[in-house]
């Protein structure tokens, strides 16, 4: 095994490499650079002045070549470089908004596993019974209405009409309680709630798909010839199969973890990695936009190597040596 | 135009101008007037920015137009604005010319103080003039601000760290001089005014090149403005206490609190009280004012949008450079209707390259090309635009005139807006086709590369949002050539360039120290763009806040971006 990730680790450098490759050349084909606001400035007398310096400054003037050389030479002694519109440090601004994309991603994550497991389980279980009707349905609709209509109903109902929760960001600023537990909690828990519950939905579903071929496999039938209790049978032998395909979904998602939810950060002012990004592109903040690529593209590919090494702990008859 | 890094994000200019919508009269607006002595003191107000700010927390390092605002609240400038555009005192109370006009000297009010109770003085002005003059601002830094200084003798380029201008002399504590080369009429109001004295005892024991990294520049822990830093969360909100030593006595409100909400929820903040104050779209007035606790106001805005075409466009550009054609599309387009239609009746046409509202506006325009499709008709068929067989008008040369309309993403208003002027073409038989909107960067790049006429953009759809002083070097001169306007009629062969640039040297020019003088120079180089229409000037649109009923002495500018002015002056209704 220990031979099998390294091998993969080793790997994952020629596919970065294309990866930036491909970005560094998408990121300079779209058309702008991040200076040419400049010239729309009626305060600057001498606008192109500061265009050109900035430009020569920050090396676009430079054939791509060179640029991408540059920013790999940066790179390697740990210099991302500074946002050309925030006039900051990328591995600062990355530092900032990570963390913040981490804990919405994750509690919404464990949010979908700790509730669509049990509900997908027991639907396998009564099958077509009033239960699962009832919350396939329910399942079917939330998995149909995008992320951000959820969103905007949470803020409409919990903070606008019976004002119970905050509508925006991660702390309420200019209070005494400002940033403690409670407080993050209450700004938390709108924004991970509209953003599980179209995966709640979908987990559920695949739980109970996954269950439902499980629960008449032969295995199932003599354990519950053997006399074992239903509970037993449920979450020892057919969760434990069921579940392989579920953990394959989760390595995929984990990647998507780290690039936040571009529209809900926006709703909810909540400063990820997705508004990082987004707002990257809009302003051509190539530093910025390759930083935050980096990011994702290594998420992702760890993310496949984890999904990798949990299958073969899940399933043993995986093996990957 | 107003930016939104130091130097200007146009889509926020964009943006602002469809956003802002209005009504009535002069400047501004005052909320209300209360009696100082009735004034309680305290509470949090709740102010709003659209999109994250940049934390570069000391004056002229920020990188947004959000972050300046914040920024203004805490740093006062030498001189300020009024809602009248006049130049008013702040922490200098008084300035003189010398005869010569080369030299300004500048007394600091004796008041003026920094948060921690120690006075502002003539050594935090000199500064910030090397800071700005600076090697490391200007190199390494952006140094979007620079231009404030170079008009300083011995500034015109970049100084070593913590070299003064040869121009900036201290003449004690709390006056000091500063020279330039050449009379320059507009060198104060648009440049010298809003330099922003700097805390020596703080920033002048590190190097420059250390500021950024500073401790200061994340949260400054002393201003010389109403409200002082106090804490900040990246991305979100920034947290301000009153300033006890404020030039003009502490405020009233205790704590402001910039927010940043998506303009997605922010009319829902607004109503459940959960922010105080915010813009809101022409749209909404109505919905607003029905809330029993929201009041709305409007007032002009110091912008405009306008229709520019590229005067050097391969295929149609010897049309759009023919001076009748734009004033042909000037006739053929309905101002007053897109007022009502896009601005809900918040706004006025433009009719020259300062909106109505400014001080500097010449009022003769008023009325200027007053909606007729005749008359448009009539200079189109004049220069030969003959309308074929298909309904559409031709090229003088006989082949298809079929020009395009370049927007951009981001606002509705817009793509409402370049329907309307569609239709209004096809009313002249001109057959213009909107092109799917496009990111503002795109938009932008299209515009400052085609110096051979051969990008897809033709006809577009961009605003202005101007500063103070009405000076239109930057935008308007010749030699402004990275300025999209500039590339598109100043470099064109047109007699009348060398007319706009005279006219825009003598309002700056030595006689133009008498404010007479300089209105008549300013009021004709706004006739002469009135005739020659180097743009399509659309509408001025209002803008429109809607705010907390228990906020009160608010007072609004046209001159002001994003926030109203004199934050001193204002007070909360104690919570009930």
């Amino acid at each position: 095994m220990a031979t099998y990730i390294i091998r993969r680790l080793l790997g994952l450098i020629p596919t970065l490499f294309v990866i930036t490759v491909i970005v560094f050349l998408l990121m300079h084909a779209m058309p702008g650079n991040a200076f040419e606001a400049l010239v729309f400035n009626p305060r600057l007398k001498n606008a192109a002045a500061i265009y050109n310096r900035l430009v020569q400054e920050n090396g676009l003037n430079q054939s791509l070549p060179v640029q991408y050389f540059d920013w790999i030479k940066n790179l390697l002694q740990g210099n991302l470089g500074i946002s050309y519109s925030l006039n900051m440090p990328v591995s600062e601004l990355i530092a900032t908004y990570l963390p913040n994309t981490l804990l919405l991603a994750v509690t919404a994550e464990i949010i979908i596993l700790v509730v669509s497991i049990p509900i997908g389980l027991y639907q396998a279980r009564n099958v077509n019974g009033p239960f699962d009707v009832l919350s396939s349905f329910i399942a079917v609709l939330f998995y149909s209405i995008p992320g951000f209509v959820f969103a905007l109903l949470l803020i409409y109902l919990l903070s606008f009409t019976f004002n119970l929760l905050p509508s925006s960001g991660t702390v309420t600023p200019g209070v005494p309680w400002s940033g403690d537990f409670a407080d993050r909690v209450s700004h938390l828990l709108l924004p991970a709630l509209a953003l599980s519950l179209p995966g709640l939905a979908y987990y559920t579903r695949l739980t109970r798909g996954n269950s439902l071929q499980v629960i008449v496999a032969d295995f199932v039938r003599t354990a519950r010839a053997k006399g074992l209790r239903g509970p037993r049978i449920l979450f020892r032998h057919v969760l434990r199969n069921a579940v392989i395909p579920i953990i394959a979904q989760f390595g995929l998602d984990l990647g998507g973890l780290f690039s936040g939810a571009v529209i809900l950060e926006q709703i909810f002012t909540w400063p990820g990695m997705g508004e990082l990004s987004i707002n990257a592109n809009l302003n051509r903040d190539y530093p910025l936009i390759l930083g935050t690529t980096l990011l994702f593209a290594i998420t992702v590919l760890i993310g496949n190597l984890l999904a990798d090494i949990l299958l073969a702990f899940a399933d043993p008859r995986i093996r990957y040596d | 135009m107003k930016r939104r890094t130091a130097w200007m994000s146009a889509a926020a200019v964009v943006s602002l101008t469809t956003l802002l919508a209005g009504c009535s009269s002069i400047g501004g607006t005052q909320a209300s007037a209360p009696k100082r002595t009735a004034i309680p003191n305290g509470g949090t107000l709740v102010e709003t920015f659209p999109t994250a700010f940049g934390t570069n927390m000391i004056p002229f390092l920020d990188s947004s137009a959000y972050t300046a605002t914040a920024d203004s609240y805490a740093f006062d400038s030498l001189l300020n604005f009024n809602q009248k555009d006049q130049l008013v005192p702040d922490l200098v109370d008084k300035y003189a010319f010398s005869k010569s006009k080369t030299t300004i000297t500048f007394w600091l009010n004796p008041k003026a103080r920094w948060s921690n109770g120690t006075p502002v003085t003539s050594k935090d002005v000199q500064l910030s003039v090397d800071w700005l003059a600076s090697k490391t601002y200007n190199v390494t830094d952006q140094g979007a601000y620079g231009y404030l200084v170079q008009n300083i003798v011995g500034a015109s380029k970049p100084l070593p760290d913590g070299t003064t201008p040869s121009g900036f002399k201290i003449i004690n504590s709390h006056e000091f001089s500063i020279s330039m080369a050449q009379p320059d009429a507009a060198v104060l109001p648009s440049q010298w005014a809003g330099i922003i004295p700097l805390p020596s005892a703080v920033l002048g024991k590190m190097p420059m090149s250390a500021w950024k990294s500073s401790s200061f520049n994340k949260v400054p822990t002393i201003g010389s403005g109403p409200f002082v830093f106090k804490s900040l969360v990246p991305g979100q909100s920034i947290t301000q206490v009153r300033n006890p030593y404020y030039v003009f006595g502490a405020p009233h409100i205790q704590t402001v609190v910039w927010k940043v909400i998506s303009p997605n929820v922010v009319n829902g903040d607004l109503a459940s009280g959960q922010v105080d104050i915010a813009g809101i779209h022409p749209q909404d007035v109505q919905k607003m004012k029905a809330l029993p606790n929201l009041s709305v106001a409007i007032f002009p805005s110091n912008s405009f949008g306008y229709l520019g075409w590229r005067l050097n466009n391969a295929k149609y550009g010897s049309v759009f450079s023919n001076v009748k054609f734009r004033q042909a599309v000037e006739y053929a387009i309905n101002r007053p209707a897109l007022v009502k239609a896009i601005d809900k009746g918040y706004g006025k046409p433009e009719n020259g390259p300062l909106p109505p509202i400014n001080f500097w506006y010449n009022s003769k325009l008023n009325n200027t090309y007053a909606y007729s499709p005749a008359t448009a008709n009539k200079l189109l068929d004049s220069i030969g635009m003959k309308v074929g067989a298909n309904g559409w008008r031709t090229m003088p040369n006989g082949k298809p005139f079929s020009p395009t309309l370049t927007i951009s993403t981001g606002d509705s208003n817009i793509v409402t807006e370049s329907t309307f002027i569609a239709q209004f073409m096809k009313a002249v038989h001109i057959n213009l086709t909107v092109l799917p909107p496009i990111n503002f960067n795109t938009m932008l790049s299209q515009l400052n590369n085609d110096s051979k006429g051969t990008q897809p953009i033709q006809g577009f759809l961009l605003g202005w949002s101007l500063s103070d002083d009405p000076d239109p070097r930057g935008l308007w001169r010749s030699t402004d050539n990275l300025n999209i306007t500039s590339i598109d009629w100043t470099n064109t062969k047109d007699p009348a360039i060398v007319e706009n640039d005279r006219l825009i040297h003598l309002q700056h020019s030595a006689a133009a120290f008498n404010l007479a003088y300089r209105k008549k120079i300013i009021y004709q180089w706004q006739t002469l763009l009135n005739q020659q229409m180097p743009e399509n000037f659309l509408t001025m649109d209002d803008a429109i806040y809607a705010y907390n009923k228990n906020v009160h002495g608010l007072v609004f500018s046209a001159y002001t971006f994003g926030t109203p002015i004199d934050a001193w002056k204002w007070w909360m209704s104690p919570a009930k």
